[in-house]
């Protein structure tokens, strides 16, 4: 999967977690610049993550995502 | 020696001197002994307690560095809550009242800022297991994480990752840190003593025996403790995180002006924020974790369990414990209600809308504040119930402390309005040269002339 | 470095100067202050000499009637009763007395405050102004040795109370005070059913002086340092000194007929021979009255007349 599209399918999942967010995600974009995606927010969309992608993150991956190009990353490697 | 007290400002002085001139190698020793020295005059032979907890966590910490084995995670978790349970939840629980003339588990106090630095212990601990900080610092560093006095006796709880590296860079003397520090200072001394010691008073005689002025009293009464705590303890923690500043330590914020939040989940980001992000990263998250995929049940389970912790931290009583609750199912409602709540706020103007739910927001706290208060829950349902909206017979204590508080609020409001989420010392640092010496010399006198310091003339006070 | 000490310094210079001259203003005023707040109860004391002196804290202030000693006793008579304080005020005003001249007699309200240590009845914040007197500076210090250091500050010693002084001066209020010599009558009427627990305040003293801490017993070994210099200084001035222990609202039979006098109080004041009358309700039947109390532990108007004229048979017959 090219990362364009693997930003498409975030773009997505983002979506359907945080409804109001209309914002569009870059590679930069960060917890901070996407409204709704605060702590209370942070593991629901880490769990739809994993269930779109079908993959499983640790504990440690998890708390280290902050910013959509470090979840990019993560999954790439995840899907090799 | 309480951290307001012309001693402790004495004592940082000096600190300050010995630190700057003694070559670096020295400085971590300096500050060591200085924090023990600290804890010692404060609490006497409990100086031992820390000194074992710091022993026992440190030889924890390296089993785990040597071999990430979860036993010694679990080890380190258990000494720590087992501490605190014997001194702080045992005690209440048994229903044993302190008596200093009593048998020896009468005699038993909590050791101060126990729950502070067992929470660090714990903190840190968990991050080796996880990984953010994997590396074994030296036992004198990891002996001044857990025991550097300006934070020792009530917080703002440290963080490894953030305190660790801040040990060994080479500090020389800046300018513009001591000044900052000691503005910072300043302006937590003027927040307790003319403000906080001058509320106390009035809430202290109408919290003991509320039957007597009921009616409205009570709601001012309870407005008046909740601006009190945010004084005392928001002064405190400036204090704490000045003294700190002064010897080139950087301490978290505890406090972002948490009285104008717009909601009660933007109340927690703002207040104790040490706590609140404490128990966000070691409880809150690692839970969520474990139920990630049960959708919103997860997400209430894990708030509410949470808050409950948030409550329970602050002692064993019942009134706690709902107090946590009242403030997670508070959270757990705006969660799911954010969408009704914009469109309700919406109808108004910006600005109304803003006002009208930080009000709400104050209304809420000050509510639960109560529990805080209260001895017991029947004693918390008994104020509840004296409030009415009868303003006949107000009583409002002595007019003169009232008017020292009304007077310092106008100004703490006003800057923290003003200033919004910036630093306190950077907003000082920006004015002029006139307004700022105008804060240096008449908040010196405010606290002089009007703070609460002589009604406090007896031993106990200034030590 | 040097900068902040410079800066430090310069600080200093502007904080003494202005220190100072607000310092000055409130001192000025305070001492012009006859009347309004019971705080100024003591400048009184150097305007004109009286044969007899009340002391005490707010149960003398609220349960003595100069007016009515007066009149049975035909001496003149003050009051320099004040709320929340202890053994530390009466000694304050008597060295203010004795600079002037020396009284024949001193009625003395006693309570255990005056010889065990309580915080919420150890004021001194109304002395405060008056420590140039070296006997009171000394005491300032024996409470607090920080005072050293805050006596550098000349508008410490009016903290606090600044808008009293200021108010009283520009508005002079009435000569209440003078009115009747230092007395402040209360005249409501205690409702016990208002209180959450009116016996308790009294049962917690009752225990506390039997079980003292280490640390109070510190407190108390500096109390009773003044307790005894307090009647040192009467005695070598040959003021006849008499304490009265005034009755607490009766709302049982123990209250009504123990006093709030330790033993070792009473054992005290017996070694001193120094008359002690406990006006307790089971022994005056007229003090039963519940209409006569204000709370708990003060007297009324009412009351504090009809006290007032109990303990002044008892003086006469000391007197005579």
């Amino acid at each position: 999967m090219d990362r364009a599209k693997l930003l498409e399918e975030i773009q997505q999942v983002v979506q359907q977690v945080l409804p109001r967010t209309v914002v569009q995600l870059s590679e930069r974009s960060t917890a901070k610049d996407i409204p709704g995606w605060d702590s209370l927010s942070h593991m629901v969309l880490m769990a739809a993550i994993e269930k779109h992608f079908n993959l499983k993150f640790s504990f440690i991956e998890m708390i280290n995502i902050s910013d959509i190009g470090s979840m990019m990353d993560c999954i790439m490697e995840k899907l090799g | 020696m309480s951290i307001v007290s012309v001693l402790y400002l004495a004592f940082l002085s000096l600190v300050a001197v010995l630190y700057y001139a003694a070559p670096q190698t020295w400085r971590t020793y300096i500050l060591l002994a200085a924090s023990w020295v600290f804890y010692g005059v404060n609490q006497g032979a409990y100086l031992l307690i820390l000194l074992l907890s710091i022993g026992v966590n440190y030889l924890l910490c390296r089993k785990l560095a040597l071999n990430r084995n979860k036993v010694w995670l679990y080890f380190a978790l258990s000494f720590n809550i087992a501490l605190l349970g014997f001194y702080k939840y045992i005690p209440p629980i048994l229903g044993i009242s302190h008596n200093p003339t009593g048998s020896w588990i009468e005699r038993m106090v909590i050791p101060i800022g126990l729950s502070f630095f067992s929470f660090q212990a714990m903190g840190n601990v968990l991050d080796m297991y996880w990984g953010n900080a994997r590396m074994l610092v030296k036992p004198q560093d990891y002996a001044l994480y857990m025991s550097f006095f300006p934070q020792l006796l009530s917080g703002p709880i440290a963080r490894s990752k953030s305190f660790f590296p801040q040990i060994n860079t080479h500090k020389t003397f800046v300018y513009e840190d001591v000044v900052g520090g000691v503005r910072r200072i300043l302006w937590g001394l003027f927040k307790k003593l003319v403000i906080a010691s001058n509320l106390a008073p009035y809430t202290d005689i109408m919290f003991q025996n509320p039957s007597l002025h009921g009616g409205f009293s009570i709601g001012i009464a309870a407005m008046a403790y909740t601006v009190q705590i945010y004084m005392d303890f928001s002064g405190y923690s400036d204090i704490a995180i000045g003294s700190a500043k002064v010897l080139g330590f950087n301490l978290g914020e505890n406090f972002r002006i948490p009285l104008f939040a717009n909601s009660v989940t933007d109340f927690w980001r703002r207040w104790h924020i040490s706590l609140s992000s404490w128990v966000r990263d070691y409880i809150f998250m690692p839970m969520q974790f474990q139920v990630r995929t049960w959708g919103k049940t997860g997400l209430i389970f894990s708030t509410l369990i949470t808050f409950l912790v948030i409550g329970v931290w602050h002692g064993a009583n019942w009134t706690l414990v709902i107090f946590g609750f009242l403030q997670g199912l508070a959270i757990c409602w705006e969660m799911f209600s954010s969408g009704i709540r914009q469109k309700l706020w919406g109808f108004l103007p910006a600005w109304l809308g803003r006002f009208c739910s930080s009000l709400l927001v104050f209304v809420f706290i000050t509510i639960s504040a109560i529990l805080l208060r209260s001895p017991s829950l029947s004693e918390a349902i008994r104020y509840y119930s004296l409030f009415s909206f009868d303003v006949s017979g107000l009583y409002l204590g002595s007019r003169q402390q009232l008017v020292f508080a009304g007077l310092g609020m106008l100004l703490v409001f006003g800057v923290d309005i003003r200033k919004g989420d910036m630093l306190i010392s950077d907003f000082w640092g920006k004015q002029n040269t006139l307004i700022r010496w105008s804060f240096y010399i008449l908040g010196t006198l405010a606290i002089l002339l009007i703070g609460s310091l002589s009604s406090e003339n007896f031993i106990y006070y200034q030590y | 470095m040097r900068r902040l000490i410079y800066k430090a310094l310069l600080f200093l210079a502007i904080l003494v100067l202005l220190d100072g001259l607000i310092g000055l203003g409130l001192r000025k005023m305070f001492f012009a202050n006859r009347s309004g707040a019971p705080g100024y109860v003591l400048n009184h004391l150097m305007d004109k000499p009286y044969d007899a002196y009340i002391m005490g804290a707010s149960g003398a202030q609220r349960g003595y009637v100069p007016a009515v000693l007066q009149q049975e006793l035909g001496i003149s008579v003050f009051n320099t009763g004040e709320a929340g304080t202890n053994i530390f005020h009466n000694y304050a005003a008597l060295q203010l007395i004795l600079e002037h001249h020396k009284p024949k007699l001193i009625i003395w309200d006693l309570t255990n405050a005056d010889y065990y240590y309580r915080p919420d009845a150890s004021k001194t914040g109304m002395i405060s102004p008056y420590y140039r007197q070296a006997a009171i500076y000394k005491m300032l210090l024996d409470i607090q040795p920080l005072n050293r250091f805050w006596f550098m500050s000349k508008t410490y010693p009016y903290n606090q109370k600044v808008l009293s002084i200021a108010s009283t001066f520009l508005h002079k209020p009435a000569t209440e005070v003078m009115g009747d010599n230092g007395y402040h009558p209360l005249y409501t009427v205690f409702q016990p059913q208002e209180h959450d627990n009116p016996l308790g305040l009294y049962y917690e003293e009752l225990a506390s002086t039997k079980k003292r801490s280490k640390e109070e017993q510190k407190q108390d070994l500096l109390i009773r340092k003044y307790f005894h210099a307090f009647i040192q200084l009467c005695q070598e001035n040959n003021i006849k000194l008499i304490a009265f222990h005034c009755p607490k609202a009766p709302l049982n039979s123990e209250v009504a007929s123990t006093p709030l006098v330790s033993a070792e109080l009473k054992a005290q004041l017996t070694m001193h021979n120094i008359p002690l009358y406990c006006i307790m309700p089971s022994q005056y039947p007229s003090m039963q009255n519940l209409k006569l109390y204000y709370d708990f532990s003060h007297l009324n108007h009412a009351g504090a007349t009809e006290y007032s004229k109990i303990i002044a048979t008892k003086l006469q017959s000391e007197l005579r």
